[in-house]
């Protein structure tokens, strides 16, 4: 399955406008769509509590883990297993929910998800491939 | 290879960007359905004026800013 690269907007403090292209999957869920972006520099996949909450979890009741990032601060969030569809393919991935996690769209990582599919990255013709295992 | 076709948002989350909302987007990402200030709320907005399940994301004035 190929998606294309999403492309977006930056504007730094001098006010100059960066475009970007990044790499951004739109999982599905029963009620919505979630954008989440393929990082592969991270472990675990993360979301913004309030995802969670829309999916009817009770966050604090999943498997606390402390997640650090660059600043080297850890966040505490809450590990539950979630299911969705990537076109027709059931996905059942572990997600670390935090409060603290603030991003703008949710993050695939390499646990769960990356044993699902082989990821190949096309950021010059700007799409990526995922192939199921 | 085959092309996909591109997805800029570029236009369409300018708009929103100062204000940090939540976004349903139409299937096709091409289209606001519906802001909100909650995931929850956003979605409740969306349903009120679409029958499409909408694409969630939030709108922000630097997405390359956003390392983990």
């Amino acid at each position: 399955m190929k998606f294309p690269y999403l492309t977006l907007p930056s504007t730094t403090p001098f006010g100059r406008t960066i475009i970007d292209k990044v790499p951004i999957l739109k999982i599905e869920f029963k009620e919505f769509y979630l954008n989440c972006m393929i990082d592969t520099g991270a472990y675990v996949s993360m979301m913004p509590a309030e995802f969670g909450v829309a999916l009817g979890l009770n966050i604090k009741k999943g498997d606390p883990l402390l997640v650090t990032g660059l600043d080297n601060i850890a966040i505490p969030s809450y590990v539950h297993k979630v299911e969705f569809y990537v076109g027709k393919i059931l996905c059942k991935i572990e997600v670390a929910f935090s409060e603290k996690f603030k991003f703008p769209f949710g993050l695939l990582g390499r646990r769960d998800f990356f044993d699902i599919f082989k990821i190949h990255f096309y950021q010059s013709e700007g799409f990526f491939e995922l192939e199921n295992y | 290879m085959t092309k996909t076709k591109e997805i800029n948002l570029t236009e369409l989350i300018k708009p929103y960007a100062k204000d940090n909302v939540w976004l349903a987007l139409n299937t096709m990402q091409n289209k606001v359905l519906a802001t909100g200030k909650t995931v929850k709320e956003v979605i409740d907005n969306a349903k009120k004026v679409s029958k499409e399940k909408p694409v969630i994301m939030k709108a922000v004035q630097n997405y390359s800013t956003y390392i983990f």
